[in-house]
């Protein structure tokens, strides 16, 4: 009984480590594929701390999702763009990172010393979850009874995002032939059929 | 069983956001880096949604997540299909050569 803590401790650890290690190297690293596959990485330490914290839902919803679909998207948009190096040397975040660590020390200290442990009283551990119903049935019974219509705006959300991504991105083919059926429908007997008059030629003796 | 106190998860969240935010900062020239540094961001907001969620005892935290995911996703596929006709037109995604609106 007394390993166990431990042990979740370290997995703690172990996967916090995996995700500060990993978020840093998505901005410090030159390259465009790297740095989406840095953020992989980040997102899949993110999962495991919130299935250490019987979340798992949303842990593996956040695999599904994010590392499955959009960075997917991340991935292919850096690939099909094809930035070569002289994109990112010229204006490098070399120039700016004395100004960024100033910025991440004074940031961090903000936010540590809003919760710090003995200020707020937020020490204390988070309990295991009690009830008999998984992560999942609670997660859907209020997704889909008491939050119903926000389902339904975040389908909507989606859909607009569907409809925006394709429209600006989508090109017409002008240079393929293609079949106008209105066009074709449209056509009468006038337009393609004219009927000449003329005089008949004699035989050639 | 989680034996694991809030503060730590809230800690490392901030550390996350500082670092997103620096991550930012610096690479504010860079469409698509920038754009990472925002996901980054949502995912140190989504874990302390997360933490707090299972330090109370209520899954509202976690349903605040599955629409911020939502809304992140439909952003990021908005955000790259702008990138994607940026870079169509000019044949680069450089911020500095984005300056069509100075006047």
């Amino acid at each position: 009984m007394m390993i166990a803590p431990m042990i979740t401790q370290l997995v703690f650890f172990a996967f916090s480590a995996v995700l500060v290690i990993s978020s840093m190297m998505v901005t410090l690293t030159s390259r465009s594929v790297h740095a989406v596959l840095w953020l992989i990485l980040a997102f899949i330490a993110t999962a495991g701390l919130w299935i250490l914290i019987e979340a798992e839902f949303l842990g593996l919803i956040l695999i599904i999702v994010y590392v499955g679909a959009v960075m997917t998207l991340f991935l292919f948009v850096v690939m099909m763009l094809n930035l070569g190096e002289e994109n990112t040397h010229k204006r490098s975040y070399k120039n700016w990172i004395s100004f960024g660590a100033v910025f991440l020390v004074m940031i961090v200290a903000l936010f540590l010393l809003l919760i710090a442990p003995h200020y707020s009283g937020m020490a204390s551990d988070i309990a295991p979850v009690v009830t008999s119903e998984t992560n999942l049935v609670a997660l859907g019974l209020t997704l889909f009874r008491e939050d119903a219509l926000a389902v339904e705006l975040a389908a909507v959300i989606l859909l607009v995002a569907i409809v925006s991504a394709i429209y600006l991105t989508h090109r017409k083919h002008t240079h393929r032939k293609r079949q106008q059926i209105s066009e074709q429908i449209k056509v009468t007997k006038k337009d393609r059929l004219q009927i000449i008059s003329m005089a008949s030629e004699k035989l050639i003796k | 069983m989680a034996i694991i106190p809030l503060s730590y998860y809230l800690m490392l969240s901030a550390l996350i956001f500082g670092i997103s935010i620096a991550g930012l900062v610096m690479n504010r020239y860079h469409l698509i880096k920038a754009l990472m540094s925002i996901e980054l961001m949502l995912l140190a907001v989504n874990i302390n949604f997360v933490a707090f969620s299972q330090y109370f005892h209520d899954i509202a935290g976690q349903i605040f997540v599955f629409f911020i995911l939502t809304v992140a996703a439909a952003e990021s596929a908005i955000g790259l299909a702008i990138i994607v006709v940026v870079f169509r037109q000019r044949g680069t995604i450089e911020v500095v050569t984005l300056n069509e609106l100075r006047g």
